[in-house]
């Protein structure tokens, strides 16, 4: 994707922890991202899947702005993020969080958390900020007298979309979604889902959502990129890669949802073992001991991600029929 | 082998008490599954916990009686009741984490209940831990024993908590959310388990969950429950494929579905959120939410009435069309 349509994009990304050695634990360095090329175009809706502890919520904390790269960058808008201020990656990337019961300072009204960032940014009078922030309550399809009220009245949906009218204020061209409805009762998970899908068309916004919910990624982006391991194992388009997976860790992740239908089976139980530690990883793909496909190559050569036709993309020496 | 009737629940306040369980009837026969479904507030975590009576400080249990094998458990004092705890009644939470001791290893905190309950000794107790830990496919269960709770991923401490929860036998296990903390594929793995388990030891299974999916993969028969209510009942077949309550339906309908497939879109809701019943309610407490609530349904309460085919369901409009969706 060209760079210039990207409001969002990470070339070459890495993050690495130094881990101090605690009682009989070893210390050594924890690769948790380890290279990540990712372009987010104008409009557009990625979905970022992976099981905890594959790096994605550290890629979005990079994405955001909120930790360095130890290698690569992150262009927003174009620029390497590197040389924006705090202020100005806020105005064009800012985030939703999975848990609106800590997100929301309790202590503030509504109109306070929501207007936060339009007083930090400065330069508007207040009754122009009291005029945004209504509108953007209503946005988010609260009434105005939600206002004064403070998030221990509200409700986890309703706290959900205050985090949202916070992260529209500013005017962004991207929201980066951690988990925006894990925290939310099912119910209530519809309606915020339909929310976002609705102020994205109005507002022609592009997001990047994390989730481990591949149902949910199927309702909200077009194009999903899979992660393990710190790196992005299979990418393309949504209804391709959850509906003929060419990664074996993609179908495993597919098989597992359990969805409500009558009479379904558990999942075989072919999946015992576990990733592998990030402070001991393993030679070849690191994917290699969870994968019936498994051959002499995956245990010498980590395989990288190749283009697969169709705008897919993949990371496996042995990868599925599509 | 187990059997609840007419449960209440409520939480003292300082003008009036909060019913927040309102008159639930449930049982559980060896070597079955019965789920309680449910969103926030609806009452099924505080039914469990009734069922041992490990109630918050601020909540009053009342209850016609609590038949576990035979014997009405809710007349049983607290000393009894701990011995019923954890010995002959298994429980497991959502959050592994603060069930265990943190700074106790594994292994001990297994011993102990054996050694508890049982008045076993050390050795009989390690040899017990060790068979359990290799029961739940715990894998290197010697090293595990030695480890602390935070050593141990969340998939393998949700396991080491089955296995404590098993350690003296029990014939009913209670588990709350097993797996909601877990990714899909630790979840799968930790229900394989579970199922498992049940099978091989003809164990009763209360399941505690707010997941369908779930409920589809493990449960014989379910409870879905609203406002501390029981609203439908049924075997888990039926349910799914033909439920008869507006809420359950509409539950059922706004889940996000993969097997759909297909652009981004949007998915049937139900309107609002759960009020809050503090006050109490007459009538249907559903009918704020419903698109086929009459006036009738707010002027009294509504009896959970079973059809024919086995299906219990608290709703006078069950058999009316309901209007079309966008």
């Amino acid at each position: 994707m060209p760079e210039a349509a990207s409001v969002l994009a990470a070339e070459g990304l890495h993050r690495s922890f130094g881990i101090a050695a605690t009682g009989g634990a070893p210390g050594g360095v924890l690769r948790a991202v380890r290279g990540v090329d990712l372009a987010l175009a104008r409009g557009e809706a990625i979905a970022l899947v992976g099981e905890s502890g594959c790096g994605k919520s550290t890629l979005a904390r990079m994405l955001l702005g909120l930790s360095p790269p130890t290698e690569g960058r992150v262009l927003i808008g174009g620029a390497d993020a590197g040389t924006l201020t705090r202020a100005q990656v806020a105005r064009q990337v800012q985030p939703v969080f999975q848990d609106p019961f800590v997100s929301l300072n309790p202590m503030k009204t509504v109109a306070q958390i929501v207007g936060l960032p339009l007083v930090a940014a400065g330069g508007r009078a207040r009754r122009e900020r009291d005029a945004i922030v209504r509108t953007m309550i209503e946005l988010v399809g609260l009434t105005a007298d939600f206002a004064g009220r403070r998030p221990g009245e509200l409700s986890g949906g309703q706290r959900q979309r205050v985090s949202i009218a916070r992260a529209l204020v500013s005017e962004p061209a991207a929201l980066v979604c951690d988990e925006p409805t894990s925290a939310l009762d099912v119910s209530v998970q519809a309606q915020i889902l339909n929310l976002l899908h609705d102020i994205r068309d109005r507002l022609g916004l592009s997001y990047l959502i994390i989730t481990h919910n591949l149902a949910v990624v199927d309702h909200l982006a077009e194009r999903t990129l899979v992660m393990y391991f710190g790196r992005l194992v299979e990418t393309g388009p949504t209804r391709a890669v959850l509906g003929r997976p060419l990664h074996p860790y993609t179908q495993m992740l597919r098989r597992a949802v359990l969805e409500p239908v009558p009479g379904q089976a558990l999942p075989e139980a072919t999946d015992s073992a576990m990733p592998p530690s990030p402070l001991d990883p393993p030679t070849g793909c690191p994917f290699r001991a969870r994968c019936a496909r498994a051959s002499d190559v995956c245990a010498a050569v980590e395989p990288e991600l190749r283009p697969a036709g169709d705008g897919r993309q993949v990371a496996c020496h042995h990868p599925l029929e599509h | 082998m187990l059997a609840i009737e007419d449960l209440h629940v409520e939480f003292a306040g300082r003008r009036a008490a909060t019913q927040v369980v309102r008159g639930v009837t449930l049982s559980v026969a060896a070597g079955r599954t019965l789920a309680i479904v449910g969103e926030s507030g609806s009452g099924k975590s505080l039914t469990a916990l009734s069922i041992t009576g490990l109630l918050p400080a601020r909540a009053r249990r009342r209850v016609r009686r609590i038949l576990f094998e035979g014997e009405d458990i809710a007349a049983y004092s607290d000393r009894r009741m701990e011995d019923v705890r954890g010995r002959r009644i298994g429980m497991i939470f959502q959050d592994p984490t603060a069930s265990f001791n943190p700074s106790l290893r594994i292994g001990q905190q297994l011993e102990e209940v054996h050694m508890r309950h049982l008045r076993a000794g050390r050795a009989a107790a390690r040899a017990r831990a060790l068979e359990l830990l290799d029961l739940v496919g715990m894998p290197a269960p010697e090293m595990r024993m030695a480890q602390y709770p935070f050593e141990l991923s969340g998939g393998l401490r949700q396991r080491a908590m089955i296995a404590m929860a098993l350690m003296c036998n029990p014939t009913l296990l209670i588990a709350d959310e097993p797996t909601t903390a877990l990714d899909v594929t630790v979840q799968a793995q930790v229900l394989r388990v579970l199922a498992d388990l049940q099978q091989r030891l003809h164990l009763g299974l209360v399941l505690i969950t707010h997941d369908l999916g779930v409920v589809s993969a493990m449960a014989d028969e379910v409870a879905v429950m609203y406002a501390g209510q029981v609203v439908e009942q049924a075997p888990a077949e039926v349910l799914l494929s033909a439920p008869r309550h507006p809420y359950t339906r509409g539950l059922i309908r706004c889940i996000p579905r993969l097997a759909a497939g297909g652009a981004p879109r949007h998915l049937p809701s139900i309107r609002g959120s759960v009020p809050n019943f503090a006050a109490g309610f007459t009538g249907c407490a559903f009918a704020e939410r419903c698109d086929l609530a009459v006036d009738a349904c707010r002027r009294a309460p509504i009896p959970l009435e079973t059809r024919a085919d086995g299906q219990a369901v608290r709703c006078i409009r069950a058999d009316a069309t309901e209007p079309a969706y966008a």
